[in-house]
């Protein structure tokens, strides 16, 4: 009986920590990706200047951009958002586990409520449209695929968009 | 991944010399060679002397100009080979050869083109400041 409970426990415990390095690993995989591949990404900034160009170099803060034959570092800080023409990423189905995917989802928020995290998974397994609010006033309709602490990974007819979290003011469903 | 590029990149381009240009928050561009840099800021040599902190900048780029002289002179070697013997013979596509290798011929003439540039705007603002 005690051992049981120890060994879903333990499970429990494995499953969040998996989820939780899912989570934190979508900007790099996205850029990893596209740098693998090759892809022309279209970066926007925070003040509405654009790049275009495929990803040379991945720094913790910044990247490495060719762009007409040329290489353009640019800060992540600086960055509002980057745009693949079609989706990098693919990101797995989060109903594999529905039984326990919900005890995991439950166990951090029945100490204190991460309300972020609540809004954006039930977003995602809702596939609602979202609409964001970007700090330079853009707005933008999409749907929210998956996320990690710093980015949001959106896609919109066939493109896949990875948003900053610090270039978003708000969020609406 | 590694934790600072854009020391790196500011390393390669001070050592190698090269003017850049520095886009800030704001949109405006400052080009000019880098003289040194430390986590905070940049000090550059441009026309006139100036400082930049690091938290403004939001994106470092080659100056343009520089770039297109140095892909010729990787590839310097196969054109000139086939530009040798093609002057002569057509003289009329001398004009239309010219103008896309305007920056190849020689880099000390388009670099001393660039600051007879440079020196008559200073003249001028010179003046106007007078």
């Amino acid at each position: 009986m005690f051992l049981q409970s120890r060994t879903i426990s333990a499970m429990i415990f494995l499953m969040e920590v998996t989820k939780e390095e899912s989570r934190q690993a979508i900007e790099p995989q996205f850029l990893s990706q596209a740098q693998a591949s090759g892809i022309t990404l279209h970066i926007g900034q925070m003040n509405k200047t654009e790049h275009e160009g495929t990803i040379r170099d991945i720094g913790r803060y910044e990247i490495n951009l060719e762009e007409n034959g040329k290489i353009v570092t640019i800060l992540k800080q600086e960055m509002a958002y980057l745009t693949a023409p079609h989706p990098v990423l693919i990101v797995p189905e989060p109903q594999q586990t529905s039984g326990a995917a919900d005890e995991v989802l439950a166990a951090p928020s029945a100490g204190k409520p991460n309300i972020q995290q609540e809004f954006l998974d039930k977003a995602i397994k809702e596939n609602q449209l979202l609409t964001l609010y970007l700090i330079n006033g853009q707005r933008v309709r999409a749907q929210i695929e998956a996320y990690d602490n710093f980015t949001i990974l959106l896609k919109e007819e066939g493109k896949q968009h990875l948003y900053y979290k610090h270039s978003i003011t708000t969020i609406n469903r | 991944m590694e934790t600072n590029l854009l020391d790196r990149m500011l390393d390669t381009y001070q050592t190698g010399r090269t003017s850049v240009t520095i886009t800030l928050r704001n949109k405006i561009r400052i080009s000019g060679r880098i003289k040194a840099f430390d986590s905070y800021v940049i000090i550059m040599d441009g026309h006139k002397q100036e400082i930049l902190f690091r938290h403004a900048v939001t994106c470092l780029s080659p100056l343009p100009q520089e770039e297109h002289m140095r892909p010729p002179a990787t590839s310097r070697p196969a054109p000139v080979k086939t530009a040798l013997p093609r002057p002569a013979k057509i003289a009329s596509h001398k004009p239309r050869q010219q103008q896309p290798q305007a920056p190849a011929p020689s880099a000390t003439e388009s670099l001393s083109n660039t600051m007879k540039d440079g020196l008559l705007k200073w003249m001028q603002e010179h003046k106007a400041a007078k």
